[in-house]
């Protein structure tokens, strides 16, 4: 792992990014719990302006170590702080809490691109994390389809099942899955679901 | 079963209905446009298998996918799926409602 890291700054050094990108990316690939390749991609993207980028991978390199000094320096070196943290958490909690609050809505999750959790609200007992993943690997296999099909990327996605019914609405980076009860018509409260998902966009400041 | 379909593109917005077998197999197919109907069974089936295995689902069930240029209605039944395609202005609860009626129609007829 060393003489990969040395070799991607050689390249940073030498001006190539593309090169020291992929290197660390295919290096994250093959060892997914090493911080170490998530700093240093950090670190390039923080010295390339892009912001953004770098918080993401921080953030993923936050969730495998959260006491890694080297990971909390760089995120707070751009103002990311716990504090921050704190807040989009209880803003995000506080717009699921609402959703939650609708008679016949059971269960409320929000999770990234990849299915990682974000933040769930759930009243049954059910792994907000497990159930989270598996909607959306199962809304990135129909995204795949609908692209297929010329449809376009998909952008909400309904399972009626005989349990229940499932609601997603969704983006390219983020979506927000509603558990609700089979009584409940989901055209009623539609509305209100895609408010929440359009704050909670808002929130996390991502399109 | 064309009679069936034929009620089912029927409704404005509508563009193709396609009854497949579990294994992705056309049973029958009616559309107003040319689609490649072998593309769309194929990914239907595989859609539901693998809602099958991750939700871990025996019973009947239906998906409603809404993409930004189209929307992709199934409904999966023991022996078959019904699958319609239409544009984006169509009335989802008329076309879900006439979806399930069909399918039921459909299953009693095989």
């Amino acid at each position: 792992m060393d003489i990969l890291i040395s070799l991607a700054e050689f390249y940073v050094k030498s001006g190539l990014f593309d090169e020291a990108e992929n290197l660390l990316q295919t290096a994250i690939q093959q060892n997914e719990n090493v911080v170490e390749p998530y700093c240093c991609l950090g670190r390039i993207y923080l010295d390339g302006g892009m912001e953004d980028k770098a918080v993401e991978i921080l953030k993923k390199a936050e969730k495998i170590d959260p006491e890694n000094k080297v990971v909390r320096e760089l995120l707070e070196s751009i103002g990311y702080t716990e504090k921050e943290e704190t807040l989009i958490k209880d803003s995000l909690d506080e717009v699921l809490n609402k959703l939650l609050e609708i008679k016949g809505i059971v269960g409320v999750i929000l999770v990234d691109e990849v299915g990682a959790l974000i933040s769930a609200q759930i009243g049954l007992p059910l792994g907000g994390e497990t159930t989270g993943a598996i909607i959306s690997s199962l809304f990135n296999k129909i995204d795949r389809t609908a692209k297929e099909l010329m449809i376009g990327n998909l952008n909400r996605l309904f399972f009626e099942l005989p349990g229940g019914n499932i609601s997603v609405f969704g983006t390219q980076t983020l979506r927000l899955i509603v558990l609700s009860r089979g009584d409940l018509f989901i055209s009623k409260v539609e509305n209100s679901i895609e408010e929440a998902f359009k704050r909670s966009l808002e929130i996390l400041g991502v399109d | 079963m064309k009679k069936i379909m034929k009620e089912l593109i029927s409704s404005e917005g509508v563009i193709y209905c396609l009854v497949v077998d579990r294994e992705g197999e056309i049973i029958d197919f009616l559309g107003k446009e040319e689609i490649d109907k072998t593309l769309v069974s194929a990914l239907v089936a595989e859609v539901v298998s693998e809602i099958k295995k991750q939700i871990n689902i025996s019973e009947d069930f239906s998906i409603t996918a809404m993409g930004e240029k189209g929307i992709i209605f199934f409904t999966a039944r023991k022996d078959f799926i019904l699958a319609l395609l239409a544009g984006q202005e169509v009335d989802t609860g008329e076309i879900r409602l006439k979806l399930q009626q069909g399918a039921r129609l459909i299953s009693e007829m095989l």
